[in-house]
């Protein structure tokens, strides 16, 4: 298993490398500078001026290496964008935060998520069964700032206003009631997700040949759910939470912006749209190792819930 | 399995086109789910037991039965329908100003959605809206099925170095956020329609080339592959007549779920400033309107008509996909 | 031991950097590690005046500002005009006061010789205006030597320098190429150097400006945000990048308000400064700027709590209505028309528009009232480029009459064209900035459109940019149309006719569009002292451009905030509007004072 590991950290190298030199590649395609977002009335002059300052009219495969040399050292530059402030400075202060809001939407939504799934599959096509697709489609039907906006005018807005105020402010990173709702919202796609795979992965073990027998040997419902049903369903279940985590845990541009919160997660777009090209790479290859993470974390206890796995 | 295993989810994941939160469930979550079920021993055997003939027969009989999947069929048609004909059925042109002066009136008679701020009816926009959801939706589609099937199909069946090397670039592509890589094509080119589904298409396709490897993988080792090798049949004839119809079922799902997932994107890129050209209407660009923080409390009829029509298209291919995956799989025909 | 101690933290804070960790991260280590060693009076030094007491200002001397829609990138405007923080946090020798003239700021007075080419400004004597909140020190005439020399200078990459390229080899200088070994050679090949420039300290508190020639309106670049100081002792000590970001480092200014903490997204905390030369005047102790989006805004101006909430705010299109209708929250409503317009560029080098018929045509056809209806009163019709309450605004029914709005012209103006009744368009692209919804270009951009198919036939599309691609793809000169706005950076007529449409220049133009008389005419009114006879000079360009419709002025930019009650002494200028802290006035936390506030 160690060995496993070790050959996937050591594969994972050469991919981030290729991530790396995609997205620089692509990046230098695309016109334009990145002090061109400064505003139209700076002169080209100007912008030469400041691509000499930070190295940025040197030929592209030198500035790959100089690149990759810094961020091997851990130094990932200056955001061409918030300069002088470096990426490091930036990711360090808001990455905590995404993370922090990631947890905490992920264990939602597996908790939730999950419990409504199997409700829904013991209870198939019952009430349970249908009230459980139709959370699951309206949560992933719905854009997640349509629901971050909801939620703040029911909760923050709409209820106080009707003589329940339940403590939810408009937005902020405060105090811990401000988790709360962007945590549903952040929470509710994968949840959704979920729910629905959950549903549909035990519902083929419920079919299967082997839960037939354990039924047929006369074994009781109960026992037959959590013994059987549950422990071989959830192990396609548990594949999904870790890309789940790395998506929700690198931060939600749009849950961030509607609830003004300071994470990382605007930088997948924002970092794009003034083509700040050190802070787009960085969020790449932070989105990029912490995806791998996880999908290592998720195989290896995939071959602890699945003895038939080795490796 | 200490080779194949890793190989076949080398780095997961789910899809993740619109935002990363948003983690469209469905294309990869089917992709994962039949490639994981095809994985489990016991199912494998069962399922290429069954004359392939009577499949599509049978399949439309069983998805008739399913009533959740009439429903979804039924929505995903009215919306075909509504599409292509609404120039005949709106009322207005689908930027037309009914009056400046009455912008933003809220649903009436005259007007059932209301008028948004520029005093366009908005009803009507939902009905171009839909031309415009749908062609992104099913072109990407048909650009993912393009790209994403020949590869996954030379790789799962040839595997080896061929294999290998494709999967990497896929990972590599994989592992990059899917909203990040869209809005840098979308930089490059320019927002509008065609620009759209093409980086929706050449960002989406991976997921799909990742499924087709894992059933080619999987088929191409079963006996009768062997035996129409063993009678003669060429690769290519193999992969045509034997291996693709197996791996139809789960390219099918996902493509049914690739295109709300699309439509969503849009929405997104629209949302962020970057989507369909104005004055022509699409849902997303309605929903971003919509969403202003202002216009939430003054008038959430601007979000909460395009928010239905994208919410309903989704319900519809949702179920419509459901009942497709259950009744292409005769396992669930008990 | 204790200076042990320091000396480990020291060594284990540039391993950590070394790693990529923060000064920030590290600090939570070291502290961590000190207090285990109760070694605590070794690192107070550290955690900086930020962890010292708060002093206590009462609720009617808090104000709550909407001044920060993003995280600051730092305060250093010398370098970067768009720093994104506080404004009142520095001074410059002059400022603007609500009708948006220069007036005395750190220089009591200030005049020029005849021609207006050499301007002197006397700074108050013996003041001790900079101040990092607990040093102080006085604002001198070297200080603006070492401003303007550091801007102009092209190795620290100023990306506004252009603003003060008035000043006497300033162009040459920023414009060189600097040389391995300290020196510069322009772009003739000679030597250049900041000692070039005309700036000189005569004395301590007094500063002389020569001009490239005579310049009138030197006094309002000089007033502009772009000629903010940075002070030079803590550039040196701290360094150029690091000095003005805080955090680790205390951020001397010589504003009214002094950066008192920034906790980075989430808030800027200003205390005033007691060395400010009008400190007696200023009665908040304490101003909040929550750093809050422009879409979430409005929620914390009504629902806003603790340090989330506004005192003011912007009120978009969407809940004007609302405001409007309620008898209370009418009350706090002001409206200001702000200096700045939005107007539509068709590039006469493209067909159609290079045809004079059609752009006459499409000039006629756009209602200006009703664009400006559509915005719910967040916009007046233009009819000129510089906007109301500005210098050089001209209220003149001739020049009215050039492009007035009238269907029946526009289609005759295509008679004889192959485009007559609004037959056989080809395809045409109207290009904007993506995600200017704040401002309502999206809504106005539609209407415009719309009145185009319905008055010409002509069927438009709208691409918009991300703000990466505008810049570049603009100055490209290839669009068709552009649909553009102009924010006023200092309030003089050249701000607008020779930054925006001058034509004799090497990058930056707009436009396809180009005249030799107007731009003749823009150099006229650059050195021309004569106030009166400028204004002339600057009516004529204006019927110049309009005649051959190098541009359509559409609408100016009108903002309507509300004011919470206890919020008093709003400035106001001359018109009557209330005008808010932006980027041309930016004393209005100095102006203001608070009471009765409701808790």
């Amino acid at each position: 298993m160690l060995r496993y590991s070790l050959s996937r950290i050591i594969w994972f190298i050469p991919t981030l490398l290729a991530m790396a030199a995609v997205t620089f590649v692509i990046m230098k395609l695309t016109p334009g500078s990145p002090f061109d977002a400064t505003s139209e009335k700076v002169s080209d002059f100007q912008i030469a001026q400041l691509e000499r300052l930070y190295g940025l009219d040197k030929p592209i495969h030198e500035q790959f290496v100089v690149y990759i040399g810094n961020a091997l050292r851990g130094d990932f530059g200056v955001s061409y964008h918030a300069r002088p402030q470096t990426v490091n400075e930036i990711i360090g202060r808001t990455f905590p935060i995404s993370l922090h809001l990631g947890l905490m939407a992920t264990l939602f939504a597996v908790v939730v998520g999950v419990t409504l799934g199997t409700l829904a599959a013991i209870r198939q096509n019952g009430w349970v069964d249908y009230l459980s697709v139709t959370v699951a489609i309206l949560f992933y039907s719905m854009p997640s700032f349509v629901m971050g906006f909801l939620l703040i005018l029911l909760f923050a807005v709409w209820l106080p206003h009707n003589g329940l105020d339940l403590g939810f402010r408009v937005g902020g990173w405060e105090a811990p009631i401000d988790w709360v709702l962007p945590t549903i919202a952040l929470g509710a796609a994968p949840l959704a997700t979920l729910a629905r795979y959950t549903r549909s992965s035990m519902i083929e073990v419920i079919r299967s040949d082997f839960v037939r027998t354990a039924r047929a040997k006369g074994l009781s419902e109960n026992r037959v759910v959590i013994k059987h049903v549950m422990k071989n369903s959830l192990i396609p279940v548990v594949t999904l939470i870790g890309p789940i985590f790395a998506a929700v845990g690198t931060g939600s541009f749009f849950v961030e912006q509607v609830f003004n919160i300071p994470g990382m997660g605007k930088f997948f777009v924002t970092s794009m749209q003034v083509k700040d090209q050190t802070m787009i790479l960085a969020v790449v290859l932070i989105y990029g190792v912490f995806l791998a993470a996880m999908n290592l974390l998720v195989d290896l206890v995939y071959g602890v819930i699945d003895p038939r796995i080795r490796y | 399995m200490a080779q194949s295993q890793p190989q076949t989810r080398p780095l997961g994941g789910i899809d993740l086109a619109a935002d990363p939160a948003v983690a469209p469930p469905t294309a990869s979550e089917l992709a994962q789910g039949a490639a994981g079920v095809q994985r489990l021993p016991t199912l494998a055997g069962e399922l290429v037991g069954r004359p392939q003939r009577s499949l599509w027969g049978d399949a439309w009989r069983r998805l008739l039965k399913n009533k959740l999947a009439v429903v979804g069929l039924t929505i995903v048609i009215l919306f075909i329908v509504l599409a292509i004909f609404a120039p005949l059925i709106a009322p207005y042109g689908q930027s037309e100003v009914v009056d400046p002066r009455l912008a933003r009136t809220d649903p009436s008679w005259t007007w059932p959605f209301g008028l948004d701020p520029n005093g366009r009816d908005i009803f009507s926009r939902i009905l171009y809206g839909a031309q415009v959801s749908l062609v992104v939706g099913v072109l990407s589609q048909v650009i993912v099925l393009l790209i994403g099937v020949p590869i996954g199909a030379l790789a799962g069946y040839l595997g080896g170095a061929v294999d290998n090397t494709l999967m990497r670039a896929v990972d590599v592509i994989y592992a990059i956020p899917q909203l990040l890589l869209v809005l840098l094509f979308v930089n490059w080119w320019g927002s509008g329609l065609t620009n759209i589904f093409l980086a929706l298409g050449l960002v989406g396709w991976v997921t799909i080339a990742r499924l087709v490897r894992g059933q080619f993988l999987a088929l191409r080792e079963q006996e009768y592959v062997n035996a129409a090798r063993v009678s003669g049949a060429k690769g290519f004839s193999i992969i045509l007549r034997h291996i693709l119809p197996n791996s139809l079922t789960p390219i099918i799902v996902a493509l049914t779920f690739g295109i709300p997932t699309a439509i969503f994107t849009e929405a997104a890129l629209s949302y962020v400033g970057v989507g369909i050209m104005p004055p022509q209407p699409s849902w997303g660009n309605m929903v971003a309107d919509g969403s202003r923080a202002g216009y939430i409390q003054s008038d959430p009829h601007m979000l909460l008509f395009p928010v239905l029509a994208i919410g309903l298209t989704m319900l519809g291919f949702t179920f419509m996909g459901d009942g497709l995956r259950d009744a292409l799989d005769p396992k669930g025909n008990d | 031991m204790a200076a042990q101690l320091n000396e480990q933290l020291r060594l284990l804070e540039q391993r950590f950097k070394s790693v990529g960790l923060d000064r920030r991260g590290f600090m939570k280590v070291a502290a961590g590690a000190a207090a285990g060693t109760m070694m605590v009076d070794g690192v107070a030094r550290y955690v900086g005046p930020a962890a010292a007491a708060q002093d206590e200002a009462g609720p009617d001397e808090t104000f709550y500002n909407f001044a920060l829609r993003n995280d600051p990138v730092s305060f250093d405007w010398n370098l970067n005009l768009y720093v994104n923080a506080d404004v009142e946090t520095f001074s410059g020798l002059l400022m603007f006061d609500a009708d948006l003239n220069a007036i005395p700021d750190w220089a009591e007075t200030f005049e020029s010789n005849e021609d207006a080419s050499v301007w002197t400004f006397n700074i108050r004597r013996d003041n001790q205006g900079w101040s990092n909140g607990t040093e102080q020190r006085p604002v001198t005439a070297g200080d603006f030597v070492y401003s303007f020399r550091r801007q102009l200078d092209p190795r620290n990459g100023a990306a506004y320098a252009g603003f003060l390229f008035d000043i006497k080899n300033a162009e040459r200088f920023n414009n060189s190429t600097p040389n391995d070994d300290g020196t510069y050679t322009d772009a003739e090949g000679n030597p250049v150097s900041a000692e070039d420039l005309g700036i000189v300290a005569v004395d301590d508190w007094t500063l002389e400006v020569t001009m490239e020639g005579p310049r009138g309106y030197f006094p309002q670049v000089v007033a502009y945000l772009a000629a903010y100081p940075a002070p030079q002792w803590a550039v040196e000590e701290y360094g150029s990048d690091r000095w003005a970001l805080a955090g680790d480092v205390p951020l001397w200014s010589n504003g009214p308000f002094l950066l008192d903490s920034w906790e980075h997204d989430v808030l800027v905390t200003l205390k005033p400064n007691p060395g400010h030369w009008d400190a007696e005047n200023i009665t908040l102790k304490r101003v909040y700027d929550p750093i809050i989006p422009a879409e979430s805004a409005i929620l914390a101006y009504e629902q806003g709590e603790g340090t989330q909430q506004l005192d003011w705010v912007n009120i978009d299109a969407a809940n004007l209505t609302r405001y409007q209708e309620d008898p209370e929250l009418s009350q706090q409503l002001r409206e200001y028309v702000y200096p700045g317009i939005w107007m539509l560029v068709p590039s006469n080098g493209i067909p159609p528009f290079d045809q004079l018929e059609v752009r006459k045509a499409v000039s006629h056809a756009i209602d200006r009232t009703r664009v400006a209806n559509i915005t719910n009163g967040l916009a007046i019709e233009a009819f000129c480029m510089v906007p109301i309450g500005v210098f050089g605004f001209l209220d003149d029914p001739e020049l009215q009459e050039i492009q007035k709005f009238d269907p029946e012209l526009a289609m005759e103006a295509l008679v004889g064209t192959e485009f007559e009744g609004g037959q056989n368009w080809p395809e045409i692209t109207m290009h904007m900035r993506a995600q200017e919804e704040v401002f309502n270009a999206d809504i106005m951009a539609n209407d415009i459109v719309a009145q185009l198919q319905e008055n010409l036939g002509m069927s438009v599309q709208i691409q918009t940019w991300p703000e990466a691609s505008w810049r570049p793809e603009l100055f490209k000169n290839e669009w068709q149309m552009v649909w553009i706005r102009w924010w006023s950076d200092y309030p003089d007529p050249n701000n607008s006719y020779g930054d925006m449409f001058y034509s004799r220049k090497a990058s930056g133009k707009r436009q396809a569009w180009s005249n030799a008389q107007f731009d003749d005419l823009v150099n006229q009114g650059k050195s021309e002292a004569d106030p009166e006879a400028r204004l002339e000079i600057y009516r004529q360009a204006e019927q110049i451009i309009q005649e051959d419709v190098g541009y359509m002025p559409i609408v100016y930019r009108v903002d309507q905030y509300a004011f919470k009650p206890w919020v008093k002494d709003l400035p106001e200028n001359r018109q009557g509007f209330t005008v808010p802290e932006g980027n041309i006035y930016v004393r209005m936390l100095s102006d203001i004072s608070v009471e009765g506030r409701e808790e």
